[in-house]
């Protein structure tokens, strides 16, 4: 069985690598509470290359207006439909800013409606448990961006299976740090990217 | 045997009663079940049989009547010279008897009364017989040839309207089993001796069902749906990134297109400012005049913007696409937009370094690197965390508390279940089924199942070999084997 690999989607439009420090820490983090066999290093892929393909997780975030190309948009269908899963969370933090409301728009348009995700959804289950739905981020909580505290992730669902998950909660900022700093946290505040990864592998 | 001119009378009385009524039984049950036979419906045979019975017996009703019993031997046997008709009347009853006595007994009324039982009985005792005894495939026969030209339902045509908006002629389609048009179409149906039904075609497919009296015939609505227009921006052919102050002008040029045709379109611009960690990004939008087409179903955009007049800074990003909108005032209007392209206005610090124009869409690789170096020098290089996995492996200090897993639902539950009925459908070679299927195959948008079942659903109908369409239609349920690009499902626990 081959190891797992973190796919970070490089799109044309806007600031695909905003936030780098993530694919390594939710690297450590499967290591750490998972058996999963994980590569020690992630990935970049274009979204019109067919190597992305080869990954069932896609993250994307950014700040700046996100609008595929035909050919991305192309591509992504396709990924979707052969059982990918895309992670898209914006780094904005903000339900008015550029990223939400270009890739709110972009998603619809690409893969399907965006709706609400109950949090009693299996994403909630699948490793940790969340029984109050996603977890809060520091952002939320210090009310930057839109100063919401959002209830509920958002997703594109084929059954009841989620093929693109969608986050205002900015969790590429929450979880934007390096893997060493982790000791320092008394509650390893992304356990919920592990879950996302224990999902997008076995559902 | 008495000759009394009155005892004559009554028996025959007696005699065309009885007659009438074994004539009226019989004629009732011979209605009654040759009704069961052709139709199969029980309420239908006892109503024909109540009639005939009631018919037969309000025709022989005088039957009941000495003195129209009188009257009729009379009407047989003029010899009679009135002498039963006036033998059976009270009022001269018991006056000159001998001699009417001797005029009847001159007339042989049993023999006459005789035939007339016979005729009047045995004509229905025989239909009786028939319609008992006749095979069924007779009956069959019958049905099929009473029903081919009774069935209001065939032939038929259909007049299509399409909606105001399209501007298309109406049309007529001739017998069809399936009626593609517009969604929003009007769509009349009419049939034999002018019976009209009309339906509004709707935005997925459906089968408007059709019943006259036994008769039933099902036509599947096929609607095509107003695909929204698409537009490809052809100027700016790339992103580019310029020199402070943003000067000049940016010419820009779309192609759009619509099925039906374009009504308007227009160029949008957003303008993004400002960065992240210094006091956020910022975004204002506008939009240039609005173009109208006409209806027409290409149309090029095209406008050109002043630089200077959006008051672009060192940092900015323009990003500008096309939006065209088509004629749909039904369920529109469809939009269409094109992809964007980014023009960046280059901040003084990275002048020294940075000289980018527009490349042709032949060198997307070396543009591909000029950002890849563009995006190095503004953010660094990315940190190359390269995760111990070994050091780290399962020294996490939370506790998981995996939920119960329950294996996935199969991939396409729909695909087998219209499998399933299809086999069903195969099985009764039923028309109907087929139809039906046809709209399921439709709406999913298998239309290489949807030919292959018309195709069968024609052959059917004109008694032809429907074997190679049914074929066609296994292939395409079953479909070309293919991998699966996901992981198997998990058990459960």
């Amino acid at each position: 069985m081959s190891e797992f690999v973190f796919a970070t989607a490089k799109y044309e439009s806007g600031d695909w690598d905003a936030a780098p420090l993530v694919p390594a820490n939710l690297i450590d983090s499967v290591a750490r509470y998972t058996a999963i066999d994980v590569a020690p290093r992630g990935v970049v892929v274009p979204l019109t290359s067919r190597e992305m393909f080869e990954y069932p997780l896609l993250y994307v975030t950014g700040h700046l207006p996100l609008r595929f190309t035909d050919a991305e948009r192309r591509n992504v269908q396709k990924y979707l439909d052969r059982g990918g899963m895309m992670f898209v969370d914006d780094h904005n933090h903000d339900t008015h800013g550029v990223f939400h409301q270009t890739a709110t728009e972009e998603l619809t348009r690409t893969a399907g409606r965006l709706v609400d995700l109950p949090n009693t959804h299996e994403l909630y289950q699948c490793f940790f448990a969340f029984p109050d739905g996603p977890p809060n981020t520091t952002h939320e909580l210090n009310g930057w961006g839109d100063n919401l505290v959002h209830d509920h992730l958002q997703a594109v669902l084929r059954g009841n299976r989620i093929e693109v998950l969608y986050s205002s909660k900015d969790y590429s900022s929450e979880w934007g740090y390096h893997p060493d700093s982790k000791r320092f946290n008394e509650v390893d505040n992304t356990r919920f990217g592990v879950n996302i990864i224990v999902y997008a592998l076995t559902r | 045997m008495a000759t009394q001119p009155g005892a004559v009378a009554a028996r025959a009385r007696a005699a065309l009663t009885g007659a009438i009524v074994v004539a009226a039984g019989s004629w009732g049950a011979a209605a009654g079940l040759l009704v069961y036979r052709l139709f199969a419906s029980p309420r239908a045979a006892v109503g024909c049989a109540a009639l005939a019975i009631m018919a037969v017996l309000w025709r022989g009703r005088y039957a009941g009547s000495m003195r129209r019993v009188a009257l009729w031997v009379e009407e047989q046997a003029p010899a009679l010279q009135y002498a039963l008709v006036t033998a059976v009347d009270p009022q001269y009853s018991g006056t000159n008897d001998g001699a009417r006595t001797a005029a009847v007994a001159a007339v042989n009324v049993g023999t006459m009364v005789g035939r007339a039982v016979i005729r009047t009985a045995g004509v229905p005792l025989l239909a009786l017989a028939a319609a008992t005894f006749v095979p069924a495939a007779s009956y069959r026969r019958l049905t099929a040839t009473v029903g081919d030209a009774s069935n209001r339902l065939t032939p038929l045509t259909a007049r299509v309207t399409p909606p105001t908006y399209a501007r298309l002629p109406a049309h007529e389609l001739s017998d069809p089993s399936t009626i593609p048009a517009l969604v929003g179409s009007a769509v009349a149906l009419q049939g034999r001796r002018g019976w009209r039904k009309d339906v509004t075609m709707p935005a997925s497919p459906a089968a408007v069902r059709l019943v006259d009296r036994q008769f039933e015939r099902l036509i599947v609505l096929d609607p095509i749906v107003d695909a929204p227009p698409t537009v490809v921006l052809t100027a700016p052919a790339r992103d580019a990134t310029i020199r402070e102050p943003a000067t000049g002008t940016l010419t820009l040029v779309a192609e759009g297109a619509d099925d039906i045709g374009l009504r308007d379109g227009y160029f949008e611009y957003l303008i993004t400012s400002g960065e992240e960690d210094v006091g956020g990004v910022h975004a204002r939008e506008a939009h240039t005049g609005h173009v109208a087409f006409a209806d027409t179903k290409t149309g090029t955009l095209r406008a050109i913007v002043r630089l200077e007049t959006l008051g672009l800074k060192g940092g900015d990003l323009l990003s500008v696409r096309a939006v065209v909108r088509d004629g749909n005032t039904l369920s529109g209007p469809g939009v269409g937009t094109s992809e964007t392209r980014t023009i960046r206005v280059a901040t003084q610090q990275e002048y020294d370094s940075l000289a980018l124009d527009a490349q042709p869409p032949q060198d997307v690789d070396t543009v591909d690197k000029v950002e890849t170096g563009n995006r190095l020098y503004l953010r660094g290089p990315p940190p190359g965390i390269v995760v111990d996995v070994d050091r780290v492996r399962m020294k996490g200090t939370s506790t998981p508390d995996a939920g119960p897993r329950t294996p996935a639902p199969p991939s396409d539950t729909l695909r087998a279940r219209i499998a399933a009925r299809f086999a069903v459908a195969v099985a009764r070679m039923a028309v109907d089924s087929l139809i039906v299927l046809r709209v399921d195959a439709l709406t999913v948008g298998n239309a290489p199942l949807a030919a292959a079942l018309n195709d069968a659903v024609t052959a059917l109908g004109r008694g032809a070999d429907a074997r190679p369409a049914l074929a066609r239609a296994q292939r395409a349920i079953i479909g070309t084997p293919a991998a699966s690009g996901t992981l198997s499902a998990w058990s459960g626990p």
